[in-house]
């Protein structure tokens, strides 16, 4: 209920504050038609073409169990974690007229190609971070298909494509819808791939809002187009957790054959998919455009005051540490509290659901301008708090969710008849018992609040920017050289956050085997 | 739910000092590093710069902030912006010490002095002499298609040389200027919120053509050793912006502030204006030597008062987001 409060009263305020005038205004201004439809068509064909790509990879990844698969599996934590400023200036060190691309075509001979700045490169840019999606949902829904029913199938005489057409594909229909109203969503609402690899001649709702309320002072034409934005994304919302439901079939063991020509693409895909990521960082020490290193760049960085920001790098970067650690406690608290009084409710899941679902229809640009219409008198470090908290929940509820409805909590009878207290038993045994879930979801809401901008560029960019924020301040400047290397650290960092607790999660969980 | 916010703000919050806060675009950060230390030594005033990425946005993020904006000065509105944030009555009037030293009494935009002119300079095209072979003579010849995704710009909407451009498009074409953007579109490859933004993209060889000023040849010729960038004034009918300072009338610093301007107006701070600023001075100083590659215009064009800039800009923007 809360929850429900922190999301919805900023909005409702802030909307009554502008009031109906200013939603007239915003849907008869000249661009609105051009903003709403572009917004509409740049996801329409993103996730078209997200899911082409993807396809041939999750089908590959549901079939086999080799190392290509593995990374597969690990490429899809890249749109969950990998920060949208950080896979944004990778881009253009990897596709710009002087990236790593054109400079290997122009050592061939070939004449260099214009991606950047089109609409092509903001296709490309969601079709990078979403098609990883169509493996993890379809991929997996594909890949506990049971074994005995493809066996049959094949047994009867069904070729492969056959088989996939009329067998795997109408079970996996669900998925694939799930996958796609999830992409389309998130393309719908995208962000930093359209402000930094479109520029300002393309601009999404998302965009729109941030612009109206920070750069052309019109602040109820943003809150307007919060609120179109809002029912139609609440509107997908509603669409998800439909598609969620419908899962045809019980989990079956991993049917696994050779694949040649999906496992070829896979390769590519791959490719695809890593080389920004590490070529972005390859490019963070060096120039190719100058055809020189930049340490001395770089060094310069950390001597006084960032270039435009106001203030020291090591600030920003203890600004993110702290806020993204306090964000990460205070929502993994929240939701593991949410989930556990769920478990012993009736009609929790329901109410989950519901809390879920509000806030995934928020995004970060729509509550960072209804917090400071709302609550302008509460400190921004606080607004950003909360704002990180809120954007993570979803992730976190339906992750600590999942474990805490799946736990066998016997034990917990037999302390009671013992006699064990509340307090005991939370600390002595609930706790323990999840420690390994909660570590997991801290970590990601850390990673998601380390990268988190658009939100933070409403709210903090003047008085208390994040390090996310100062690698888009710099990078829309004449440092770019330097964001491309402070945007490979913040990749580095949320990296290796979700590598550890990945790890120690994985360790724990041979242990706790080997143990039982 | 207090205590929490204590706690936060004690955490977050740094102990401050009495300064003299002052708000510019991006690009002026290199004439405050080499300029405002010698300032505070001078006065013992402590000056501390923020910026945004260019003045457009500057002008609407003050608008927007009313008394809550926290800046004394701001340096950077140029004569065009200067109707925005006159009619949102920004500016306290002060006639700086130096003013009467000003090179042209053309330069003095705003008679009653809310906003003092520091520098000024042409909009022009510049291109890269290299990848653009064939002579352009007009606006007009960059619709071509031969030009197609070559053309970097600013918004006018966040950017003052963007507006400039705008403007300045509007006093070639007239009433056509809009059948003109829409055959531009097809030339333009990307446009950027701030001019920072625009040259880092041109300079990195994303596009061989941008909308910039005529100063950018002694630019090059000073950091590259010869005028690379071709600089294009159509039929020399060029549009001068010239940008000014002013004290933010809710400020708690006044005399500070206008100590601030009249050094804004001296030679000391003046001097450094050329190779920083890649501008024209407003007093007499020593010009360097590359100036000689910048480009003057002929005719000077003029916007006139009558001509709403709002039009233009909502104009501008249905053209660019007519899909």
């Amino acid at each position: 209920m809360l929850i429900a409060v922190a999301i919805l009263l900023p909005l409702v305020v802030s909307f009554g504050l502008s009031g109906l005038d200013s939603l007239g205004e915003a849907v008869s201004s000249p661009s609105f038609n051009g903003i709403t439809l572009f917004t509409l068509r740049q996801a329409v064909l993103s996730t078209s073409l997200a899911l082409l790509a993807g396809l041939p990879a999750a089908i590959y990844f549901s079939r086999s169990r080799s190392r290509i698969s593995k990374l597969l599996g690990l490429t899809t934590y890249i749109p969950f974690f990998f920060p949208g400023i950080s896979m944004a200036i990778g881009f253009l060190a990897i596709y710009g007229r002087n990236g790593l691309l054109n400079s290997t075509l122009a050592l061939f001979g070939f004449e260099r190609l214009q991606i950047l700045y089109s609409f092509g490169a903001i296709l490309l840019g969601h079709v990078f971070y979403n098609a990883p999606i169509v493996i993890l949902i379809l991929g997996n829904a594909l890949k506990r298909i049971p074994s005995d029913l493809l066996e049959m199938a094949r047994m009867d005489g069904a070729g492969k494509l056959t088989r996939f057409l009329k067998v795997e594909l109408p079970l996996a229909v669900p998925a694939l819808v799930n996958s796609a109203l999830l992409i389309f969503s998130y393309c719908f609402t995208s962000f930093a791939v359209v402000l930094i690899l479109g520029g300002a001649q393309f601009a999404t709702l998302e965009v729109s809002i941030y612009m109206y309320f920070r750069l052309l002072g019109r602040p109820q034409m943003a809150v307007a187009l919060s609120v179109i934005q809002f029912a139609f994304i609440m509107l997908f919302g509603v669409l998800i957790s439909i598609s969620e439901r419908r899962i045809p079939f019980e989990q079956g063991e991993q049917y696994i054959e050779k694949k040649t020509v999906t496992r070829l693409y896979s390769m590519l895909f791959l490719v695809f998919e890593w080389v920004p990521i590490l070529g972005a960082f390859a490019s963070s020490f060096y120039d190719p455009a100058r055809g020189e290193f930049i340490f001395a760049r770089v060094v310069r960085l950390f001597q006084g005051e960032l270039p435009l920001i106001g203030t020291s790098l090591a600030r920003t970067v203890f600004n993110s540490l702290s806020l993204s650690t306090v964000a990460s406690v205070t929502t993994v608290g929240v939701t593991f509290y949410l989930a556990w009084t769920a478990r012993k409710i009736r009609g929790g899941a329901k109410q989950l659901k519901i809390v879920s679902l509000l806030a995934l229809s928020v995004t970060p640009s729509m509550m960072a301008i209804s917090y400071l219409t709302t609550f302008d008198f509460l400190p921004v470090p606080f607004l950003m708090l909360l704002l990180y908290s809120l954007v993570a929940l979803p992730v976190s509820l339906n992750y600590i969710n999942g474990q805490v409805q799946n736990a066998e909590l016997d034990f917990l009878e037999a302390a009671t008849l013992d006699g064990a207290s509340r307090v005991a038993k939370l600390r002595y045994m609930i706790l323990p018992f999840f420690k390994n879930t909660l570590f997991y979801a801290g970590t990601v809401v850390f990673a998601i609040s380390m990268g988190e901008f658009g939100g933070s560029l409403i709210l903090g960019a003047q008085d208390f920017p994040t390090f996310a924020v100062a690698i888009y301040r710099l990078n829309g400047s004449r440092y770019l050289l330097e964001a491309r290397f402070l945007s490979s650290i913040l990749g580095l960092m949320v990296i290796l956050a979700v590598a550890i607790a990945g790890y120690l999660l994985s360790r724990s969980g041979r242990s706790n085997r080997s143990i039982g | 739910m207090k205590a929490l916010s204590l706690l936060l703000l004690l955490l977050f919050s740094s102990a401050g000092l009495s300064v003299l806060v002052v708000y510019s675009y991006d690009s002026f950060v290199p004439l405050a590093l080499e300029t405002f230390e010698e300032f505070t030594l001078k006065t013992g005033i402590e000056v501390k710069l923020k910026t945004l990425s260019d003045s457009g946005s500057l002008v609407n993020y003050i608008v927007s902030m009313g008394e809550k904006f926290d800046g004394d000065v701001v340096i950077g509105i140029d004569n065009l912006l200067s109707r925005k944030a006159f009619k949102a009555d920004i500016f306290l009037p002060y006639k700086p010490a130096g003013s009467e030293n000003l090179i042209s009494q053309d330069l003095i935009f705003d008679p009653l002095w809310r906003l003092t002119p520091y520098d000024y300079g042409a909009i022009a095209l510049i291109y890269d002499s290299q990848s653009i072979t064939s002579r352009i003579e007009s606006l007009q010849d960059l619709t071509d298609a031969k030009f197609k995704k070559s053309l970097i710009l600013q918004d006018p909407r966040t950017s003052s040389t963007g507006l400039a451009f705008l403007s300045w498009t509007y006093l070639l074409f007239g009433e056509d200027f809009e059948q003109f953007w829409r055959s531009l579109k097809p030339s333009i490859l990307t446009i950027t919120l701030g001019w920072d933004d625009s040259f880092e993209k041109f300079e990195a060889g994303e596009a061989p053509i941008m909308v910039s000023y005529a100063t950018d040849g002694a630019y090059s010729a000073h950091y590259y050793g010869q005028a690379d960038y071709s600089v294009l004034i159509p039929q020399g009918k060029g549009y001068v912006q010239i940008e000014g300072a002013g004290i933010v009338r809710w400020t708690d610093k006044p005399g500070e502030a206008r100590i601030f301007l009249d050094y804004l107006l001296s030679p000391d701070f003046q001097r450094h204006i050329p190779l920083n600023q890649w501008m024209f001075p407003v007093i007499e100083v020593e010009m360097p030597a590359v100036f000689q590659y910048a480009v003057k215009p002929e005719t000077i064009l003029k916007l006139p008062s009558g001509v709403e800039l709002e039009e233009l800009i909502e104009k501008w923007e249905k053209i660019i987001y007519e899909k």
